[in-house]
């Protein structure tokens, strides 16, 4: 869509700031199943957000339809529906900072690689699977690779652009022993074949289905609980509502009126970092063109700030933590985390299992978007791990529901490990905790 | 838009490498919303969703693409990049496309159609004036509307040849109450196919104080302790533990691999005898319910399981070359991004003899499980998960207490022999489902029904 052509006929028609926010985006990827082609994918998208003030009111339209053609309907949009909204809350149309962060992301070496090579790379991950278990059911083993390019330009001079490159090997092993089948599914991001290591991939798969065979349930009681970083992950993700700045102005945060207050242990620290070395797509200004940084939102238990992007700053009488992050090229900007890192201890993994003696370890926590209460802190969720006796891993337990509070768990964590690893835009490592509620048998 | 010759000539050319099947989806899709706070509009919101996506199949050797440009040049290049994956004999040459009557499933003929925003914004601030009215304790009070209004356009090398339209719409109200350092929250939700006309005579002050009824009654709420209960589990959203705890190991994307419980059981006995589960895309109007599926095909009333025994899976047309089963008009996808597999639609226990009170009456000590929130599944072991936005304790046969972060946990096949008490009172909940082909409208209902001996997951009793 030409800018120029949207800009001249948004003024013609009393729009007197207009900015879109283009995506275009290719990618491929296919899947193995049991060393057979199961399917092929790729995808060519370019599309488009137009934000536009008109009447002191900022609209937005999101479109995938590109032609300019296009251009009248959408002002036509942006004039008339602007007058629906009442709130009074303030918007911007950024100018951009005066100098951004010099980012560096690595190389993505897969680009030039061809597609037959990362199948034959698939189907040796394939194989291995199949050649280390007896139980071998179905596997699927599936590459997704794709390229954005993302560009922000508005009629204050803002003029950003951002590309990224990036694959995924996705791992879904089902084993079957009798008539008992059980499966685990991992995901590893990568640049080169070289960032994985395929027998130590292959081995974790295996074992980690492997493991799960004639598990039972768990007798119900309070436990001394390891909280394993992949189930920790996914509680962070859960709660990382409760520092934006948009959630608090609903009064849906849990730390409102905390700020500067004691609201962890001293072993807390959580940082969003949108530099943080493992990350293959970092990025110098957020959605809005404001420079991103560091935020450190809990120091030693204290917390110190929310999220916030230009709107809820100017709001609550703040300033832009560089946090202005559109959940999808189709929504308006809200507020976003970039990397949430739960900052490492001292203690590795096995120190943390000797130090239980007698507990649980949670893998696994599953149904987040039902079990948990973003209000309250509350949880109750179907888990997955492991019970420990004498500090030592005995069996694998399934089907059991871990209750506990959030803001309880982080207040009472006895030893935060050192055994980080970073997916998804989370990094955090295992914790260990001084109880947890289990409801099983 | 490209005239049926073109399609044609692509489809075929799409072949021209050994595929034998190509189906092209064409959508241009608007979707609108309004967002209120309170009393204020914070956001209305249009989107235009716009492509094309390509389908090839040899055999079981799938590939997909899609692009955003639906010029002839556009679906060319993606013609030309699927069709290089393939190199083999050529077994398509010609496609002779069938007229298919119209249906009358989704009918919105005698419905006024608005684009404006007056009745929607004025409908989302009814809800939440009601909402916060109901009570100083209310602290927030949120509604929002989202209209999807879908058209489609499924040719393939079969000679389907299909237009459909679908227009699900649903207003959604969620409060927050507060006593104290409590804070609890509600929600409600009514949707269907339908155009805005078609909420002319809802009830929108209702659906506002239900959610704030139900963040109310939270706040009095107490934790449950975790154990084994009878549960009663309400009608409407209740049907969500059908869904997922036995909805999803139907569907053919797991049952083909033998990757569901219910693989290889047609004609076994896999629920107790009081079930009957029925999966059925032809409910006029309803949120689910489509004219065609994502196919092209039919969509249809399937009897999945009768009187407890197992009669039909839910089949797309690709699950049918590994399945002696035919298609079952479920091929769904979210949009033209995704590849189409076999999804639910209208999802539901079929009514029972009981009354809602027999079921309370007759239950010593259990959890009435009042609305049921969201959950997941696994299909391949059958282990899922749902969470109660609102609970009760019974004793002694009659509702008491209410009861907080109730969550429901089991495994699918055991859950349906457990069930041993089906209510009269059948009402449909609307939901978004999500999966490998995406998120998808999707209902789910039942009646009021009892399943015995459940785990359920609290943090009381510490």
């Amino acid at each position: 869509m030409d800018f120029n052509k949207l800009k001249e006929k948004a003024f013609a028609k009393g729009i007197t700031e207009i900015e879109i926010y283009s995506s275009v985006a290719n990618s491929v990827d296919f899947t193995i199943t049991d060393e057979e082609m199961e399917q092929r994918n790729v995808s060519d998208s370019n599309v488009a957000y137009i934000r536009g003030v008109y009447n002191n009111q900022l609209v937005g339209y999101y479109t995938e339809n590109l032609e300019d053609g296009e251009i009248d309907k959408i002002i036509d949009y942006l004039t008339t529906a602007s007058e629906y909204i009442t709130d009074d809350t303030p918007f911007f149309i950024y100018e951009g900072d005066k100098e951004y962060k010099e980012v560096v992301n690595p190389e993505f070496k897969l680009k030039d690689v061809p597609l037959q090579d990362k199948i034959d790379f698939a189907l040796n991950i394939n194989r291995k699977i199949k050649a280390s278990t007896k139980y071998y059911f179905h596997t699927s083993v599936a590459y997704y690779e794709g390229t954005s390019s993302s560009a922000i330009k508005n009629t204050k001079g803002l003029d950003l652009e951002h590309h990224g490159s990036s694959a995924i090997i996705y791992v879904m092993c089902d084993f079957k022993k009798g008539d008992e089948v059980k499966n685990f599914y991992k995901a590893k991001r990568l640049l080169s074949f070289d960032d994985i290591n395929v027998d130590e991939l292959v081995n974790e798969v295996v074992r980690e289905t492997e493991c799960q065979f004639d598990a039972k349930s768990v007798k119900s009681g309070t436990y001394k609980a390891i909280i394993h970083r992949d189930a920790l992950k996914s509680l962070l993700g859960a709660y990382s509502g409760a520092f934006f700045s948009t959630v608090l102005k609903r009064k849906l945060s849990f730390l409102e009126g905390k700020e500067g207050t004691k609201v962890f242990g001293d072993n807390i620290s959580i940082v969003d970092d949108p530099f943080y070395f493992e990350d293959t797509n970092k990025q110098a200004f957020d959605d809005e063109g404001v420079s991103t940084k560091q935020n450190d939102l809990v120091t030693n238990g204290v917390f110190n700030t929310f999220l916030y992007n230009l709107s809820t700053a100017a709001y609550f009488n703040k300033k832009s933590t560089g946090s202005g992050f559109k959940p999808a090229v189709n929504a308006n900007v809200s507020v976003d985390f970039t990397t949430l890192r739960l900052l490492p201890g001292a203690k590795s993994y096995d120190e943390l299992v000797k130090e239980l003696g007698n507990g649980i370890i949670i893998t696994s926590l599953s149904g987040l978007h039902a079990g948990v209460n973003a209000l309250t802190g509350d949880f109750n969720l179907q888990s997955s791990g492991f019970m420990v006796e004498d500090g030592k891993i005995t069996r694998y337990v399934t089907l059991f529901v871990t209750s506990g509070n959030f803001i309880d768990i982080l207040n009472n964590t006895l030893e935060v490990g050192n055994d980080t690893e970073y997916y998804g835009g989370i990094a955090t490592p295992s914790i260990l905790v001084e109880s947890l509620n289990i409801s099983g048998e | 838009m490209l005239n049926k010759d073109q399609i044609k000539e692509l489809l075929v050319l799409a072949c021209s490498t050994g595929a034998d099947f190509a189906e092209l989806y064409f959508e241009n899709t608007y979707t609108q919303g309004v967002n209120v706070e309170l009393q204020k509009v914070m956001n209305v919101s249009k989107n235009n969703i716009h492509g094309v996506g390509l389908r090839l199949l040899k055999g079981l050797d799938e590939s997909y693409g899609y692009t955003n440009d639906t010029s002839y040049e556009g679906v060319l290049k993606l013609v030309n990049q699927l069709k290089g994956f393939y190199n083999s004999r050529v077994t398509v040459t010609d496609v002779n496309f069938e007229e298919e009557a119209s249906r009358t499933i989704l009918d919105f003929s005698n419905n006024n159609r608005s684009n404006a925003f007056d009745l929607k914004t004025e409908y989302c601030l009814r809800i939440t004036k009601a909402s916060k009215d109901l009570d100083p304790k209310i602290i927030q009070a949120v509604s929002t509307y989202s209209e999807h209004v879908q058209e489609v356009l499924i040719c393939n090398t079969n000679g389907v040849f299909v237009t459909d339209e679908r227009n699900q719409a649903r207003f959604t109200a969620m409060a927050v109450a507060q006593d104290g350092a409590n804070k609890q929250s509600g929600s409600a939700q009514y949707g269907g196919n339908l155009t805005i006309d078609g909420f002319k005579d809802f009830d929108f002050e209702e659906l506002g104080e239900k959610a704030s009824k139900q963040a109310l009654v939270m706040l009095e709420a107490e934790d449950v302790v975790g154990g084994v209960y009878d549960v009663v589990i309400n009608n409407c959203f209740g049907g969500v533990i059908f869904h997922e705890a036995c909805g999803h190991g139907l569907e053919a994307s797991a049952v083909a691999r033998g990757l569901s419980v219910f693989a290889n059981k047609l004609g076994e006995k896999v629920a107790a005898d009081c079930v009957t589960a029925i999966d059925d895309g032809t409910i006029v109007n309803e949120w689910g319910s489509l004219n065609y599926d994502d196919e092209g095909h039919k969509t249809n009333k399937n009897v999945l399981i009768e009187d407890g025994v197992l009669k039909s899976y839910m089949v797309d047309f690709k699950n049918t070359r590994l399945m002696d089963h035919k298609a079952t008009g479920s091929g769904r996808r979210e949009s033209y991004k995704y590849c189409p597999t076999s999804r639910m639609t209208n999802t539901y226990i079929d009514n029972g003899p009981y009354e809602f009170d027999d079921l309370i009456k007759a239950t010593k000590y259990g959890i009435f499980a009042k609305d049921l929130g969201g959950g997941s599944v696994n299909p391949a072991t059958g282990e899922y998960n749902f969470g109660c936005n609102e609970a009760y304790l019974i004793e002694d046969g009659k509702i008491t207490k209410p009861l907080k972060g109730v969550t429901l946990i089991g495994n699918g096949a055991e859950t349906l022999m457990k069930i041993d008490m089906v209510a009269n009172n059948r009402e449909f909940g609307y939901g978004m489902c999500g999966s490998s082909s995406g998120s998808v409208h999707a209902c789910v209902g039942q009646p009021t029904i009892r399943v015995r001996n459940m785990t359920v997951g609290g943090n009381g009793g510490k």
